[in-house]
């Protein structure tokens, strides 16, 4: 885990005391993890971290009126350039104002980091002034939250927020500080590793499962590629556009896939789904072969499962492993990210599933295995060995 | 939605919608973060009527730091999807669904942003021109569209691409 992390830059202000308050802290390990922006709004339980970025000069604290614009904002950093977007609210309403566009990040699969001012710990659980459980309330609208209970854990804590926000399946990292510790005087040590035990984001394909999907592509009669958002989380726009450029095989988009592929390129179909183009629609519908990359079956994308993509699988198509009864249900998997698909390690990712019932491909890919002719969700690096294979 | 039909987008990074969760509400806040990630490239914000009306209050954020953010509304008068909806599945029934709007273009001006009303297709080039030519300060371009037109093709929910609804 420590060494794929970046390692947290020193800051350019050398001489900094050694001690600190929690809130000082925060902001220096915001000023590490290379925050240039974050969006906003301050409240009694957040002062102490609002008084620390009033010297912070390399930082620009944008104010924003309410802190739902300030979660969307991130969104908008993080999507727009790739980096993490940070937002900031107090405890309680402003923590609850932020729900929404956390929300959002995580059905996007957006990289923010979200910090929210809490009661002071002597308080917690009190119904205090301006209290919420803001912990419980975003289980299940982030990939992952923490309480910090000492000024000392806060570098490891940003440190993990940021690497679980920006890795594998990129998505919102909830950071809770409870007013007494943003006063809290402490030594930090910024070089401490967080462990996290279980999170291994797969970035390489199974080169069985790959060259099984070449196999099935390469026999297909009417292949199409399904492209989503991952691809453009990514960055394998080059990786898609050399596979469809070397097999020839036309391309349709999801809405969050709509810039993985240049639209006017010959090739690309634009998008498909509830609101897609007919041709789009259709040239889904009667593929032999689907390679889904970066997507997640969403249900407006599919429409009614038994009817998306019915046709058989050609059966020129050796190879393939069957996932249900149906022989002409079959499904390559490789489950693997960074652009893809499934899973999205975090601890809190199994009590999701119980809670919700399952998203349809967190729970275990069952939607491709009841519903398509043949699918794979493959992640960019696969995608590049199958352009190589096929 | 209609932009996402309509406006083919060429490179990763350049179109951003609330996707999963379909936030309204979302546009403009996400347009105000992309343009301080990418402060030198052009950022605009397509909202509708409906959406605007629930994050407007911020005009104030992008008129504070000078951003060039032009703003487009698609002002039908109505929150359209669930007016869409209606049409085709609650027999036109338009249960709170028909909005009455603010001056948009005067409440941008109230922010001290630019304010443009548009309520003629032949007027809507010189407005586009104006909004993205206008410097350091968001332009709020209030469009008056059809109350009628709907976002075809489309699919209704659960059902299969041999259902599209293709026009009205």
């Amino acid at each position: 885990m420590a060494r794929q992390m970046t390692a947290a830059k020193p800051s350019p202000s050398a001489e900094r005391p050694r001690q600190m308050n929690g809130a000082q802290t925060l902001v220096e390990a915001l000023r590490r993890e290379g925050v240039e922006v974050l969006f906003g709004h301050p409240g009694g339980a957040s002062l102490p971290i609002y008084d620390a970025l009033y010297d912070a000069q390399d930082i620009r604290h944008i104010l924003v009126r309410h802190e739902q614009v300030a979660a969307h904002a991130a969104v908008g950093y993080a999507r727009a350039s790739g980096r993490v977007g940070v937002c900031t609210a107090t405890s309680g309403p402003g923590a609850t104002n932020l729900i929404t566009g956390i929300t959002d990040a995580m059905m996007d699969s957006a990289p923010i980091v979200a910090i929210t001012g809490q009661v002071p710990r002597p308080v917690i659980g009190n119904d205090a002034f301006q209290e919420a459980d803001v912990t419980g309330i975003t289980m299940p609208i982030t990939k992952y939250n923490t309480l910090v209970m000492r000024a000392m854990d806060i570098p490891k804590a940003v440190r993990m927020a940021f690497y679980l926000a920006k890795t594998g399946r990129p998505g919102p990292v909830l950071v809770d500080i409870p007013r007494d510790v943003s006063q809290e005087l402490c030594e930090p040590d910024f070089d401490e590793d967080p462990v996290l035990p279980g999170y291994r984001p797969v970035v390489d394909g199974n080169p069985g499962q790959i060259a099984e999907a070449a196999d099935a592509l390469s026999a297909a009669e009417r292949p199409i590629v399904y492209a989503g958002g991952g691809i453009i989380s990514s960055g394998a726009t080059p990786e898609l556009t050399a596979l469809v450029e070397r097999t020839g095989i036309p391309v349709v988009l999801t809405l969050m896939g709509k810039g993985a592929m240049d639209e006017t390129h010959p090739r690309c179909l634009g998008m498909f789904g509830m609101h897609g183009s007919a041709f789009a629609n259709w040239a889904i519908n009667r593929a032999d072969v689907i390679l889904a990359v970066g997507v997640r079956f969403d249900d407006r994308v599919t429409g009614r499962l038994k009817d998306f993509a019915p046709t058989p699988v050609s059966s020129t198509s050796t190879s393939t492993r069957p996932r249900s009864g149906r022989t002409n249900r079959r499904t390559f998997l490789s489950w693997a990210t960074p652009s893809g698909c499934w899973p999205r390690s975090s601890r809190w990712c199994g009590r999701r599933r119980l809670r919700h019932g399952g998203n349809r491909l967190r729970s275990g890919g069952s939607v491709i295995r009841s519903a398509t002719g043949s699918a794979m969700a493959v992640s960019a690096i696969s995608m590049s060995a199958i352009c190589s294979t096929v | 939605m209609w932009m996402a039909q309509w406006y083919k987008c060429r490179e990763p990074r350049t179109f951003i919608s609330s996707g999963g969760l379909g936030a309204m509400g979302f546009g403009f806040p996400a347009a105000l973060g992309a343009k301080f990630a990418c402060p030198d490239k052009q950022v605009i914000a397509l909202v509708g009527d409906g959406g605007f009306q629930m994050t407007l209050q911020d005009l104030i954020t992008a008129v504070e730091h000078g951003l060039s953010l032009p703003i487009f509304i698609l002002n039908n008068g109505a929150l359209g999807m669930v007016r869409q909806w209606q049409t085709f599945f609650y027999r036109g029934r338009f249960s709170s669904s028909i909005l009455r709007n603010p001056n948009f273009a005067k409440i941008g001006e109230a922010y001290g942003a630019r304010g443009i009303r548009v309520e003629r297709p032949e007027e809507v080039e010189s407005a586009l021109r104006t909004a993205l030519e206008t410097e350091g300060v968001p332009c709020v371009v209030d469009i008056q569209c059809d109350p009628e037109e709907n976002c075809l093709p489309m699919i209704p929910s659960g059902q299969s691409v041999a259902e599209m609804i293709l026009d009205d």
